[in-house]
């Protein structure tokens, strides 16, 4: 348990180490002395640095503990000692060789390590809650969907359960911020009493809120965190902010405790956490409170799952006349697989990208140890014939494996120390949570296992050579030739070289993949005229304007003076936009279709719009009608408009317009009409629109939408005049973002782009990689038969089947690789197929182009030595011989 | 590494304990150090170097037992050996035969 006072704990991993590295006595003493020293800073520099600087000193422990071992080893009798250093010469004086050996494995074990962190940061490391197995996310379970819960559902729960300790609650929201520069939209987590003690998290000053506070008439209180009370709130030390109030939505709240700096990955970015004072409900939806439990000593998961189905059955009668999804219950999970997210199958992709990239990367460096062996049979032998065992030579190899690999290791590990600090720049908007990735201690013992594999395999497969090649006398009698042709050598490089091939099969196939998938993304029409068209977020605080006919106050003169600026041609409002924000997905009930008893209705993205909004977006209505003025008037009867993907879905092979409905969850009372069809718009990201999309019209209503202003010229360039009017209509509401059309298109492909990007890297360096050991062994072959082909040419050979012969030679194991990898790679593909498009796992011409990519470079790999031989003068080479 | 000269940071952690009042134990040590270096110090160095210096036979030290510490924590309590401080004092003279002369430059900023 970590608090004021007491030093943060000890992380798994360096108590592991420690444990190697020093008896139990002396563990204590460090501990003893480090808490020591925590408590000393803490005083002097506040317990934030303290903690920060604890974890740096005990991660110092185990570094300089190890060395100073492996300093000691490094002198131990039996000349272990000089071996090394023999070594590390012996490797400096062909620096080539031991470079691109070195480089090439530290880029494979720094591409593991960076997305190891990933893993560690996601699987292996503890949540920062404490005793966070204890924690669980209830939701409610209507398979296959996990929905969050309804403030009924909250308020039975937090009432009848027995099975936790505490539950909790929260919603995130946006709430302007009145500050000394204007006013700011702020990201909030709204929390129910009891949701901190839930978490485990207690407030660093001050006191969490009382369940009077969450009480619908109670006084605002809000909490915030060390960070912003210190940065925002003008206050010397965090403490005194306690009692002070901040305006949230032009209203006034008290701040009533001071939390830690960092809430965790549950309510990570946010710093303001207001009580959530729930209105006593009225129906069963709306849901959105994510719900969590922290279980009472000795409840065991199941027994909870069982209390909390049994309640739900108990709740379900008291409620059915506005919810009769009797299939759903409620569900729990554990908070650590929640937090993780939806990251797991494309950390599965990547790991298994760089892992396969590190393959060919260690191959490679055996392949290229064994041909040095090889040229050094003679230096081997005259070792030999001087008096040393085999053990000895094992042990040379072994010492210059260790220096290979320790570099190798230790450069890849400061790369990817490197490559960590710079995820979430790169991978930050399509890798969830990638800035929580650190180079933590299973990383680095990860990336050291990994080193270490690598220093037996480079020992291992020379020395096993080394034993069958080297003979005392042949070799010194041939000048070392022999064995440099050393039969199984030979072979077991050729088979290094197809190997190679074969791992980069399912590489390319992959990176073909995904960009065939990303090319039929970005042909998608998306369905709207991006182009032209600037997207401007606002929100209106629900204070000033507090009822729909108040927005309009807004709204309607902000319409107007946009359209005033010079260059636009229409401007429209919104609740969601295209092609990939929509953020209220609500139920119906088909009057001539109602769901089956005990089923849930319908749902499908629910868009408020302007009336303008399908001209100005240029969509087209394709049935029916589009909204029209009296649309809006007082009393009119309600209409929607449907999608072409929402017709075919509930109306298929017929006409929906005219059709009725009851909107979200409502079984009387007035009946809504569709009036018209639109052609399909993505919402939810381009290529996917599997609910299709229904329209309402409203121009007053909303509190947070979007004005689309569409200008006659370059969108860009009517920014400034936008937020000028926007300005001049009211100073006091936050534009929350503004973007054009075209740019929102193109970063709603992000994700596949920067994948196809990065796999493309990978599969790139492993083919060059594999080419060059291709090229190498080619070259071999026709340095060693030279003679064979000047002879060949001498007595009149053809320069072409010289070279037919020598590119067959390489060719052959590109294809034998080829057929193996495409082989291994149909079961592993499948894993991708999350994240393609319209493109199947099996894809036979992503296949094909993958095949036809690796025997292209391999045959020009294979030409180069190939016409070098069709080259070679016969009289010289026979006069040499 | 055994019969060569003392390393700097085995030097400035000996004349830590000497200005400590000739004995001390590690977190006193490490805040002193910084104080006087000007940058962070990093306890597992100081603590290696302690062992060091203590196989070298240059310093000694006493364990506390928790019961008799103000915090209620161990503590180990380091002392410079006379052979650590003539060790000390042999490095400073080796470093003054060095300087000697060169006053002009030792004044220089």
């Amino acid at each position: 348990m970590s608090g004021p006072g007491s030093p943060p704990p000890v992380p798994g991993p360096i108590a592991w180490a420690l444990a190697r590295l020093i008896d139990e006595r002396e563990r204590r003493l460090v501990l003893a002395e480090l808490a020591e020293l925590h408590a000393a800073v803490a005083a002097r520099h506040g317990v934030p640095e303290a903690d920060r600087r604890y974890l740096r000193q005990l991660r110092r422990y185990p570094v300089l503990l190890a060395l100073r071992r492996v300093r000691a080893t490094a002198r131990l009798p039996g000349g272990g000692d000089g071996e090394l250093r023999r070594a590390g010469r012996g490797l400096a004086s062909s620096p080539v060789l031991s470079l691109t050996i070195v480089a090439t494995l530290a880029l494979g074990i720094a591409g593991c390590a960076v997305v190891f962190s990933m893993v560690e940061a996601l699987y292996l490391s503890p949540l920062p809650y404490p005793d966070a197995d204890r924690v669980a996310r209830i939701y409610t379970d209507a398979p296959p969907n996990r929905f969050p819960f309804s403030v009924v559902d909250f308020q039975a729960l937090e009432a009848r359960q027995t099975s936790f300790e505490r539950v909790g609650a929260y919603r995130n929201a946006s709430r302007a911020l009145a500050g000394d520069g204007g006013v700011e939209l702020m990201r909030v987590v709204e929390a129910t009493p009891g949701l901190l003690e839930t978490w485990g998290l207690a407030p660093r000053w001050g006191r969490t809120p009382t369940r009077a506070e969450g009480a619908p008439d109670a006084p605002a209180t809000v909490m915030v965190t060390a960070g912003f009370a210190e940065r925002r709130m003008g206050v010397a030390t965090p403490a005194d902010a306690i009692g002070r109030t901040l305006t949230l939505d032009d209203q006034p709240w008290e701040v009533i405790g001071i939390l830690p700096p960092d809430l965790g990955p549950l309510a990570r970015g946010s710093e303001i956490v207001p009580t959530l004072r729930l209105e006593p409900p009225s129906r069963k939806g709306p849901f959105f409170l994510t719900v969590f439990g922290r279980l009472a000593p000795g409840v065991e998961p199941a027994a909870a799952r069982t209390e909390l189905r049994a309640l739900n059955e108990e709740l379900f009668p008291l409620w059915a006349d506005s919810y009769q999804d009797r299939r759903a219950s409620w569900g729990l999970e554990d908070v650590t697989a929640y937090a993780r997210g939806e990251a797991g199958p494309l950390l599965g992709v990547l790991m298994g990208a760089v892992g396969l990239m590190l393959l060919i990367a260690v191959t490679n460096a055996v392949n290229l140890l064994l041909a040095r062996f090889g040229s050094r049979a003679r230096e081997m032998a005259v070792r030999r014939a001087l008096g040393a065992s085999d053990g000895r030579i094992w042990w040379h190899l072994a010492a210059e494996s260790a220096w290979l690999a320790g570099l190798g290791g230790a450069l890849g590990l400061a790369s990817a120390y490197v490559g960590i600090r710079a995820l979430p720049v790169v991978a930050g908007d399509w890798l969830p949570r990638a800035g929580e990735a650190t180079l933590g201690g299973y990383t680095v013992a990860f990336a050291s296992g990994l080193a270490g594999m690598a220093t037996f395999l480079f020992a291992i497969v020379p020395a096993i050579h080394g034993r069958k090649d080297v003979h005392l006398g042949a070799d010194l009698r041939s000048g070392g030739r022999s064995s440099t042709d050393g039969r199984s050598q030979q072979r077991t490089q050729r088979l290094l070289v197809a190997g190679q091939l074969a791992v980069v099969t399912p590489l390319l196939v992959g990176t073909t993949l995904l960009l065939a998938s990303f090319a039929k993304l970005q042909d998608v029409e998306p369905g709207y005229a991006a182009e032209e068209l600037l997207m401007v977020n606002v929100a209106l605080g629900p204070t000033r304007y507090a009822n729909g006919g108040r927005r309009a106050d807004f709204w309607e003169p902000a319409i107007s003076s946009l359209a005033a600026i010079p260059g636009v041609a229409g401007v429209t409002l919104s609740s969601e936009r295209p092609p990939d924000d929509v953020g209220n997905v609500n139920n119906f009930r088909l009057e001539d279709r109602p769901p089956p008893a005990g089923e849930s209705e319908p749902v499908a993205p629910w868009i408020t719009v302007d009336r303008s909004y399908f001209d100005v977006m240029g969509i087209p209505i394709v049935e029916g009608r589009g909204f029209g003025a009296g649309d809006l008037d007082e009393g009119a009867p309600p209409v929607v408009v449907v999608d072409e993907v929402w017709a075919r879905l509930h109306y298929p092979g017929e006409s929906p317009v005219g059709r009725r409905l009851y909107a979200g969850g409502r079984t009387s009372g007035p009946r809504t009409t569709i009036v018209g069809v639109a052609s399909t718009v993505p919402y939810q990201g381009v290529g996917t629109s599997p609910l299709g999309a229904m329209y309402e019209p409203t121009r007053a209503g909303l509190v947070n939408a979007w004005l689309i202003v569409r200008t006659s010229g370059d969108p860009g360039t009517a920014a400034s005049a936008v937020r000028e009017a926007l300005r001049q209509t009211d100073p006091s509401v936050p534009i929350v973002s503004m973007a054009t059309g075209a740019s929102l298109l193109h970063d709603s492909f992000t994700r596949p782009r920067h994948l196809s990007l990065l796999l493309g890297t990978f599969s790139a360096v492993a083919l060059a990689l594999a080419v060059i050991g291709l090229y190498g062994i080619t070259a071999h072959f026709v340095q060693r038969r030279r003679s064979d082909i000047a002879v060949r040419l001498a007595l009149g050979g053809a320069p072409g089947s010289v070279i037919g012969r020598t590119v067959w030679q390489g060719l052959r194991l590109t294809l034998a690789g080829l057929a193996v990898g495409l082989l291994a790679t149909l079961p592993l593909t499948g894993g991708l197929s999350a994240l393609l498009y319209e493109v199947e796992p099996r894809d036979p011409l992503a296949l094909a182009a993958a095949a036809v990519l690796l025997v292209a470079v391999s045959g020009v790999a294979c030409l180069v030595p190939a016409v070098g031989a069709a080259r070679v003068d016969p009289a010289a080479v026979l006069r040499e011989e | 590494m055994g019969r060569r000269g003392l390393g700097e940071f085995e030097q400035q952690v000996m004349l830590t304990i000497l200005q400590l009042g000739g004995e001390s134990y590690s977190v006193p040590m490490v805040l002193e150090l910084e104080e006087r270096g000007g940058r962070e110090i990093s306890q597992a160095a100081v603590y290696i170097a302690l062992c060091r210096l203590e196989e070298k036979g240059l310093v000694r030290s006493r364990m506390e037992a928790a019961s008799e510490t103000e915090t209620g924590r161990e503590r180990r309590w380091f002392r410079v050996t006379p052979e650590g401080l003539e060790k000390l004092r042999e490095t400073r003279r080796t470093f003054e035969r060095f300087w000697e002369g060169l006053d002009g430059v030792a004044e220089e900023a």
